[in-house]
C-alpha cells in the first residue's frame, strides 16, 4: 500500500513537472518571457527572475524585445543582481544598459532607490552617445543640412566626423564636449567644400574619457545618392479661336450656285446639241451666279474676328510667359545638385569601455 | 377650255394637299407661268413654235419619300413659216427620294400633247431625274440644277421613240417672313427618235411655291 502511494505521488510530480515544462515552452517571445520574470522579481524569486530576464534579452529575431523593452530588461536585471548581493554583475547590466540606451533613465516607482543609485553610478562613469537622424531626407549640399541629434549618458568629449565606409575620414563636423544632447547638422559637404559623390558614408561619434583615450565609437550609416529634380513639362499650346471667319461657309454657297449657273449655259448644249437655245438660259445662269456671289459675300469669308483676335493675344501672352518660366525654372532645377540621404540604426563599434 | 382644266387641276391639287397636309404630309402647292419654245427638226427642216405656258403643281412629302405632280398648258404660236399653232399640254406624276439632304431622285411617267385643228400627238416618256440643291442663304435662297433621262417612251404618229435628256437650273428665294417662295427656272430637254429627228423644248418660267399648314 506505502509502494502504491509513492507510485502515486511520483506521477503527481512527474505531470505537474510536464505542465510546467509545457508553460516555459509556451513563451514564445521575449516579451512573454519579460512578463515571467517581473511576476518572479516581485515574488522575491530573484534567482528564476535573473534567468528569466537573462532569456528574454538574448531573444533575437521577430521575438526579440525593443529597444524599450530591452533597456528596462536590463533595469530588472540590474536591480536583480543587486538584491542577489552581486554587485559586479549588477554594474555590468546597468552598463549594458547605458550602451543600449544612453538616454535611460529608471522609474523611482518601479526601482529600489539603491538600484537607480547604481545605474545612476555606472552611468555617469560610462561615457556613450546615440544618435537620431532622419531616415530619408533630400538637400542641396551646401546650401541646406541633415540634421542629427546626440544624445550622452554623461558629460563627455566626442568627436564627430563623416567617413567613408571603409572608415576613412571626410570631414569633422564637431570635436567638443557634450551634456544632454547636442544638434549636429551636416550640408553634404566633405572637407574641401565639395560635394559627396553617391555612396556609403557613416557618422562617427567617438567618446574620449577625460584622458583623451577612445572609450567608444558609434556609427551612425549614411546612404547617399544624387537626386535629380524632376522638369515640368512645357504647357501646350493653349486652343486659340480663328482670328477670321472661315472661308468654307462662303465657299459652300458659291460653289453649287456657279454650278448652277455655268450648267444653265453650258449643258444645254450638251444635252439638246445641235439647237440655238434661247437667251433665257443665260438670264437664269446669270441670275444664279450673282445671287451666288451675294451670299458668298453675306457670309463674310475671312473678316477678321476682333474679340478673338484679342482674346488669342492674351491667351498667347499668358502661354509664353508660362512656358518661359517653366523653361527657367528646369533650367535652374537641372542645374540644381540635390543629394537623397538615408540613414541607418547607429551600431556602437566599440562597446567596451571604463 | 383647257385653262380651266389647268385651273381645275390646281384646285383639286390644292384641295388634296390641304387634306393631306392634315395627315402630317407636308405639302407644297406652287404655280408658274413661262415662255415656252419648241422646235422640231426633221430631215432638214425646221419647226419653231412658242408661246406661254401656265403649270400649276403639287408636291407632298413624308419623309424621305416625295410625290409631285404638276399640269400645265398653254397655246404655241408659229415662228416660222412652216410651222402651225398648236396647243401644248404636259403633266408629270412622279415619286421621290431624298437620297441626301442636297439630292432627290426622283422616278415617274411624263406626258405631252400638241393638239392642233383636230390632231391630237401624245408623247409618253418614262422619267429618271437627278435633283440638287445648294443654299445660298439659309432657308431664304436655294440654287437648284435637274438632270433627266427617259431611256424609253411613246410618241403618236411620230418615228420610234430613241430616248430624252433634259436639263432644269434655277433659283428660288423666299419672300420676307414666311412668304411663299419665288422660283425663276430654265429648261430643256430634247427627245430624240429615229430617223435623226429631234424634238426639243425649252422653257424659262417664273412661279410661286407655297407650303400649305394645317390650321
Amino acid at each position: 500500500m506505502k509502494w502504491g502511494r509513492a507510485l502515486l505521488l511520483l506521477l503527481a510530480s512527474l505531470g505537474v513537472t510536464a505542465l510546467g515544462g509545457a508553460r516555459a515552452a509556451a513563451a514564445q517571445s521575449g516579451t512573454d518571457l519579460m512578463r515571467q520574470a517581473v511576476r518572479a522579481y516581485q515574488d522575491l524569486d530573484l534567482d528564476v527572475a535573473a534567468g528569466l530576464i537573462r532569456r528574454a534579452i538574448a531573444f533575437e529575431g521577430p521575438a526579440a524585445l525593443a529597444r524599450s523593452e530591452r533597456a528596462t530588461a536590463f533595469m530588472y536585471l540590474t536591480t536583480v543582481e543587486l538584491l542577489r548581493s552581486r554587485p559586479d554583475s549588477a554594474r555590468a547590466a546597468a552598463r549594458r544598459l547605458v550602451l543600449v540606451d544612453p538616454r535611460y533613465r529608471p522609474d523611482a516607482l518601479t526601482f529600489p532607490p539603491q538600484a537607480i543609485t547604481l545605474f545612476t553610478g555606472v552611468r555617469r562613469a560610462t561615457p556613450a552617445v546615440t544618435a537620431r537622424a532622419a531616415a530619408d531626407t533630400q538637400f542641396r549640399p551646401g546650401a541646406e543640412a541633415l540634421a542629427v541629434r546626440l544624445y550622452a549618458s554623461a558629460y563627455h568629449t566626442i568627436r564627430t566626423r563623416v567617413t567613408r565606409e571603409d572608415g576613412r575620414g571626410l570631414r569633422t563636423l564637431y570635436v567638443g564636449p557634450i551634456g544632454d544632447s547636442l544638434d549636429l547638422r551636416w550640408d553634404g559637404l566633405d572637407s574641401t567644400g565639395t560635394p559627396v559623390p553617391r555612396g556609403r558614408y557613416a557618422l562617427t561619434v567617438v567618446s574620449t574619457d577625460s584622458a583623451g583615450h577612445v572609450v567608444r565609437e558609434l556609427r551612425l550609416p549614411l546612404e547617399v545618392a544624387p537626386v535629380t529634380r524632376d522638369t515640368q513639362p512645357l504647357p501646350l499650346p493653349p486652343l486659340f479661336k480663328p482670328e477670321r471667319t472661315p472661308m468654307g461657309p462662303a465657299l459652300r454657297v458659291l460653289a453649287p450656285a456657279a454650278l448652277v449657273g455655268v450648267g444653265a449655259v453650258v449643258l444645254p448644249s450638251v444635252v439638246a446639241g445641235g439647237e440655238d437655245h434661247g437667251r433665257g438660259r443665260f438670264v437664269v445662269g446669270g441670275v444664279v451666279t450673282i445671287a451666288g456671289i451675294a451670299a458668298f459675300f453675306a457670309h463674310h469669308p475671312a473678316r477678321t474676328i476682333p474679340e478673338n483676335v484679342a482674346s488669342n493675344q492674351r491667351l498667347r501672352d499668358q502661354w509664353t510667359r508660362q512656358r518661359t518660366q517653366i523653361a527657367a525654372d528646369n533650367a535652374r532645377h537641372r542645374g540644381e545638385l540635390r543629394i537623397a540621404v538615408k540613414s541607418g540604426d547607429p551600431v556602437i563599434i566599440t562597446p567596451e569601455g571604463p | 377650255m383647257r385653262r380651266l382644266a389647268a385651273l381645275a387641276v390646281t384646285c383639286a391639287a390644292f384641295l388634296a394637299a390641304r387634306a393631306a397636309a392634315q395627315q402630317r404630309v407636308q405639302v407644297t402647292i406652287g404655280f408658274e407661268g413661262g415662255v415656252t419654245r419648241a422646235r422640231s427638226r426633221a430631215a432638214g427642216t425646221s419647226e419653231l413654235v412658242s408661246g406661254a405656258v401656265f403649270t400649276g403643281a403639287a408636291t407632298l412629302a413624308r419623309q424621305r419619300w416625295r410625290l409631285r405632280l404638276d399640269y400645265g398648258q398653254g397655246n404655241l404660236t408659229a415662228d416660222t413659216g412652216t410651222a402651225a399653232a398648236r396647243t401644248l399640254a404636259e403633266g408629270r406624276a412622279q415619286l421621290g427620294f431624298v437620297a441626301a439632304p442636297w439630292l432627290t431622285l426622283w422616278a415617274g411617267p411624263r406626258a405631252r400633247s400638241y393638239a392642233s385643228t383636230g390632231i391630237r400627238q401624245r408623247w409618253w416618256f418614262w422619267e429618271v431625274a437627278a435633283e440638287a440643291r445648294g443654299v445660298l442663304f439659309a432657308d431664304r435662297a436655294f440654287a437648284f440644277g435637274a438632270l433627266a433621262l427617259a431611256p424609253a417612251g411613246t410618241v403618236d404618229a411620230l418615228p420610234a421613240f430613241s430616248r430624252e435628256t433634259g436639263i432644269a437650273a434655277g433659283l428660288a428665294v423666299r419672300l420676307p417672313g414666311p412668304g411663299p417662295w419665288v422660283r425663276l427656272a430654265y429648261r430643256v430637254d430634247q427627245t430624240r427618235l429615229a430617223g435623226g429627228r429631234r424634238e426639243t423644248v425649252e422653257a424659262i418660267s417664273l412661279g410661286v411655291v407655297m407650303d400649305v399648314r394645317p390650321r
